[in-house]
């Protein structure tokens, strides 16, 4: 059993908040180190399609590789046989009746549209 | 090399609900572009998708149909890309819990044999929207009315060995999900779409080798055509000493070929994550039983029991049974005549024979299945004879009334009367003496095909309206 | 009448002290006069605001008035209002007017209240200082050097100014609590699910409910009722039974146990506030609670957890701003690409987009288990630890924030400090609890406050003790000079 350290992050900015609680450390990942690449970035900024443009990536890597080592702390957690938790009060869907409750509202949503015609919302080309 | 295909299907399937999966819009397929979606298919900020009970139990029901493990907390996922016809930039699907897990249901070959198709899973998701590419200044036109369709996505094992077996799956579960009412089935209108991934490895083998999927393919006929072209394809390349390339293929109809589709081959990362707007629906006990004793006949103890309850071939059973609609059909007249074989027979060769002609399905036949027994039974009663009856049928098919009234309004009455049949035999005795004398001279064997001579004097006589066995009774009691 | 509760303006409407059309009127001519010093509002409607108060006033003459007739209020610009702009604090949405009501502001109609104008807040809710709002920052009637907090900054420095006697918010991560404290007002989160989020700009799915601030416990409680109720097309919204919360505010605290986390009294908590928060424990003994020490052992590592969970549902919940059916379109797009990746980067501010591409990396192959998985399992353990404390106490209480209100730009170009700011608050949605602020004195003239954090549903409780706590104190009664026209 070994005891939780401020480290990355915490150490770092000498924030010691708070007592460090006493939880036992799995395994080292390899994440621990996990620092970011500006071309990571690039690719994520293409999944999440958000131009980012040269002369800022520099600072966005930055300050992203910052909260990524603020997040690396949760690797030192044992969480084995920790359920994860999506819904706060783990409760249940409940189902709607199979009943049409729309009408046709295509006016009203179309009047705040940028570009339409026919019916139809329009974007450049798509290319198949 | 011989090549051996490893081919496994994705089937999209429309479920035939009144309204979308998360919201209350309706799914009425063909109306004005964007008329049918609401602020939730929209994806308007702060819209939430609730779900349709109707999707859930439809889905349990082909879950059960095909003897599958019910995913007792189903889980749905968010899976990320963004595409103009996917408005919240994520499709609600499911990822690691799908609401059917494993399962199985029977394939009938064109030659009669039948063999099991594993299913891997099948999973509730939403439909995607249209993208119209007709020109609009250079522009596409995007219709939202069929975004959050709800859909059954059904992924084969990778078991289908060719192109006919793969058409054969699909029929069966066409035939499947009919049967079981969860969907119209109505390819031309989308309600069943195909994805299809295709392997080939040497005879023998077991490993897998590189596989190429081929996207939407839409008729029973494409598929076909297009696992035949691409299981060419790979040969070529393999026995050239190639490598099949993973990606992903149009069918083109029209040029017959399936090509690259190079535009979706960018690295995806879709990013599955749990949906936080929805929460895991929870199937119980009760509510599976509750499912599961309203489940219909489903095909296959369809076809074993035509098979046994009414002495049918197997191949008549099959045909039959091929669809809910046509099978109801059958039982009926069955019911309205009593006679299982005779009402096989008039099913298959005379009604199918004039649907098959008039491109018509069952649904939209003109002759009700009542009004066939009722045909079927004057000739079992001997009222017109099984040639004049097809005279009937035609024109029952034509509109022109029930048997009855047709069997009237023609004049095509069986004469049945043994007095006036009696004066006709007499008649035709006496005008053939000549025959009567060889017919007195010859053996058994001889005398009956001697017989058929009389008999067609006398049905000519009679226009032949005269009821043949009464005939055949006559005239074997006059011929002493 | 601009310094009245809501408790004390529904007496006054109901006693024909005065009209709604009057009370409207006198608010519509504070904010005009006073929001150029905290830019609190993002649009105001006059005419309709007026309209709606003189159809309040008949409904009050005929007599079947709901409870919060004729109540002007202001709604979070987060919160979709049929036929009026709602911004959401960006650029992306700031044509956008929604052809439909979220079901907050369709209860507020329903229950009488007269809509104002929609608050400032931090783009899309990212923020803990307003400062990334597309609209400038709002600040803090109490020192307009100051941050109001954020996100809800712009409807805790309108209520703190006097510029509306009570505002909705939205609390993700402390959005409405960390406000509340900074400007001196009183905030309450409620149970994740008790309020619909339908119609309600996402932020973190998971995370995000709606509440209400004002100056008193008891106008939370009466506005916790219109708001508050199970909606059929939320389903995440509890389907729980709602109550009448103000049943219970004069209940007397004996016996009540109050739990102190040792973490939250740690270093890192500024020491005058922290004497302001040990003092206004006192007071709550007095009245007959006891104090507990306890200790929410996974507490340092709510930032972390939080600060993968948020972003990564949020990164996918904006997705949706695309530039096709609503909102910033960019010009001239050359293609679909172009349409996509210029649109949202000119449309969405520095922290939003951080916020999207940290999330977008937590989601991605590779990084799921790591990140995500690993965020939701630690938040179930954070939640233990609260349903831990809640076996031995009714209450946890301590700080709101680790210090009063900060400089505009003193955190601004630094997101990890700003992070910090909210390590306090998060642990309360990550695991779903009921939150409050309540406001428990001052340093350096600069609001503190109180949280009370609460079991599930227990909202009830909440404001009874905060609503006894504001019978023997005056902190809430405290009004800054600069809303009474003195210097900003």
């Amino acid at each position: 059993m070994q005891l939780y350290q401020p480290q990355g992050f915490w150490a770092r900015r000498k924030c010691d908040k708070f007592t460090p609680p006493a939880v036992s450390v799995a395994a080292r990942s390899e994440l621990d180190t996990m620092s970011i690449e500006q071309n990571e970035i690039e690719k994520i900024a293409e999944l999440a399609r958000v131009r980012i443009s040269g002369d800022e990536i520099g600072q966005v890597t930055e300050r992203i590789a910052e909260i990524l080592q603020m997040m690396d702390q949760l690797q030192a957690v044992d969480t084995a046989d920790v359920e994860p938790m999506a819904n706060p009060l783990d409760a249940i869907q409940q189902l709607r009746p199979d009943v049409v409750t729309e009408t046709n509202r295509r006016d009203a949503f179309q009047a705040i549209a940028p570009a339409v015609e026919n019916g139809l919302y329009l974007v450049p080309k798509v290319i198949e | 090399m011989q090549w051996e295909p490893v081919i496994g299907l994705e089937v999209h399937l429309q479920l035939a609900t009144r309204s979308k999966i998360f919201s209350g819009s309706p799914t009425t397929f063909g109306a004005e572009p964007n008329t049918q979606a609401s602020a939730v298919d929209l994806a308007m900020p702060g819209m939430l998708p609730v779900l349709n009970e109707q999707a859930v139990c439809y889905a349990v029901r082909f879950g059960l149909g095909i003897g599958a493990e019910i995913g007792r907390r189903s889980v749905f996922d968010r899976k990320n890309y963004f595409y103009p016809d996917l408005p919240k930039g994520y499709q609600i699907s499911q990822f690691e819990a799908p609401i059917v897990g494993k399962g199985s249901f029977e394939i009938l070959m064109e030659d009669g044999s039948s063999r099991r198709i594993g299913i891997t899973r099948a999973h509730l998701e939403e439909d995607a929207g249209k993208s119209l590419h007709e020109d609009f200044h250079g522009q596409t036109g995007i219709d939202l009315n069929r975004a959050g369709t709800p859909l059954l996505e059904i992924v084969s094992e990778p078991e289908i060995r060719s192109a006919a077996e793969a058409v054969a799956y699909l029929k069966a579960l066409h035939s499947l999900v009919t049967y079981l009412g969860i969907s119209d089935g109505n390819m031309s209108e989308g309600s069943m779409r195909c994805d299809v991934n295709i392997s080939l490895r040497p005879v023998g083998s077991d490993t897998l080798g590189t596989r190429a999927e081929i996207k939407n393919v839409n008729s029973f006929r494409f598929v076909e055509k297009a696992i035949r072209h691409e299981i060419e394809r790979q040969a070529d390349i393999l026995d050239d000493g190639g490598q099949v390339v993973q990606e992903t293929r149009l069918y083109d109809a029209e040029r017959d070929e399936t090509r690259s589709m190079r535009s979706k081959e960018v690295a995806n990362d879709y990013r599955y994550f749990p949906e936080p707007d929805l929460l895991p629906v929870v199937i119980d006990d009760a509510y599976i039983e509750s499912i599961r004793s309203a489940l219909p006949e489903l095909p296959a103890d369809k076809r074993q029991r035509f098979a046994e309850q009414y002495g049918l071939s197997q191949y008549d059973a099959n045909v039959l049974s091929d669809s809910r609609a046509l099978a109801d059909y059958f039982e009926q007249v069955v019911a309205d005549c009593g006679d299982a074989k005779i009402a096989a027979n008039w099913v298959q060769v005379e009604l199918l024979g004039q649907l098959n002609r008039d491109e018509r399905s069952i649904e939209n036949c003109p002759v009700s299945a009542a009004d066939l027994g009722a045909l079927i039974s004057r000739i079992l009663d001997q009222s017109i004879s099984g040639k004049m009856a097809k005279q009937v049928f035609e024109a029952m098919w034509q509109g022109e009334g029930s048997a009855d009234d047709i069997i009237a309004a023609k004049g095509l009455k069986q004469v049945s009367d043994s007095g006036a049949l009696e004066a006709i035999v007499d008649e035709v005795v006496a005008a053939n003496s000549a025959q009567v004398q060889q017919y007195l001279a010859a053996d058994d064997a001889k005398r009956k095909k001697l017989l058929g001579f009389f008999v067609g004097q006398v049905m000519k006589l009679s226009k032949g309206q005269a009821n043949p066995q009464m005939v055949n009774e006559l005239l074997a009691n006059k011929l002493v | 009448m601009h310094t009245k509760s809501v408790a004390q303006l529904i007496q006054g409407l109901r006693e024909r002290q005065f009209s709604s059309a009057e009370l409207t009127r006198v608010y519509l001519d504070r904010i005009a006069a006073l929001d150029t010093r905290y830019n609190s509002f993002i649009s105001v409607d006059e005419a309709a605001a007026m309209a709606a108060a003189s159809a309040a006033d008949e409904r009050l003459a005929a007599g079947d008035a709901p409870p919060l007739t004729g109540i002007p209020i202001a709604h979070k610009d987060i919160f979709c209002t049929d036929g009026m702009r709602t911004s959401c604090g960006s650029r992306m949405l700031d044509n956008f007017v929604p052809p439909y009501d979220a079901t907050v502001v369709q209860r507020f109609r329903a229950a009488g209240a007269v809509l104002l104008g929609k608050t400032n807040m931090d783009e899309f809710a990212m923020g803990s200082s307003n400062e990334s709002s597309f609209y400038g920052p709002a600040r803090n009637p109490w020192d307009t050097d100051l941050v109001p907090g954020g996100s809800s900054g712009g409807s805790a420095a309108a209520v703190a100014g006097l510029l509306a006697p009570a505002a909705t918010g939205t609390d993700t991560g402390g959005s409405i609590r960390q406000p509340a404290a900074f400007c001196g007002i009183t905030g309450l989160k409620p149970t994740y699910g008790r309020v619909s989020r339908l119609g309600m700009v996402a932020f973190a799915s998971s995370l995000d409910q709606a509440g209400p601030m004002a100056h008193t416990a008891e106008d939370c409680a009466l506005l916790l009722n219109a708001m508050a109720g199970h909606d059929p097309l939320d389903s995440t919204s509890s389907d729980t039974a709602t109550e009448d919360y103000t049943l219970a505010l004069g209940n007397s605290l004996d016996g009540l146990r109050i739990g102190l986390p040792e973490e939250y009294f740690g270093d890192g908590l500024d020491s005058a506030t922290g004497d302001c928060i040990r003092s206004a424990l006192r007071e709550l003994e007095a009245q007959g609670a006891t104090l507990v020490n306890v200790s929410l052992p996974h507490a340092a590592l709510t930032i972390p957890t939080y600060y993968i969970i948020a972003p990564a549902e949020a990164s996918t919940n904006l997705s949706r701003f695309d530039g096709v059916r609503y909102g910033y379109r960019c010009a001239d797009p050359v293609d679909l690409h172009d349409l996509y990746t210029r649109t949202r980067q000119e449309g969405f501010g520095d922290e939003v987009k951080r916020r999207i591409l940290v999330g977008t990396y937590a989601l991605s192959a590779g990084y799921y288990d790591a990140y995500y998985k690993k965020a939701q399992q630690v938040r179930r353990l954070i939640k233990q630890d609260f349903m831990a404390c809640f076996e031995q106490v009714d209450v946890i209480a301590g700080p709101t924030t680790p210090g009063p209100a900060f400089a505009l730009g003193a955190k601004s170009n630094d997101p990890v400090s700003m992070y910090l700011e909210d390590v306090y608050t998060l642990a309360v949605n990550l695991a779903g609890l009921p939150g409050m602020s309540v406001p428990a004195g001052f340093v350096d003239n600069k609001p503190v406050g109180l949280q009370l954090i609460g079991r599930h549903f227990d909202e009830a409780r909440l404001l009874n003790v905060a609503h006894r706590f504001q019978r023997a104190t005056d902190w809430h009664l405290r009004q800054p000079e600069s809303a009474n026209g003195g210097p900003a």
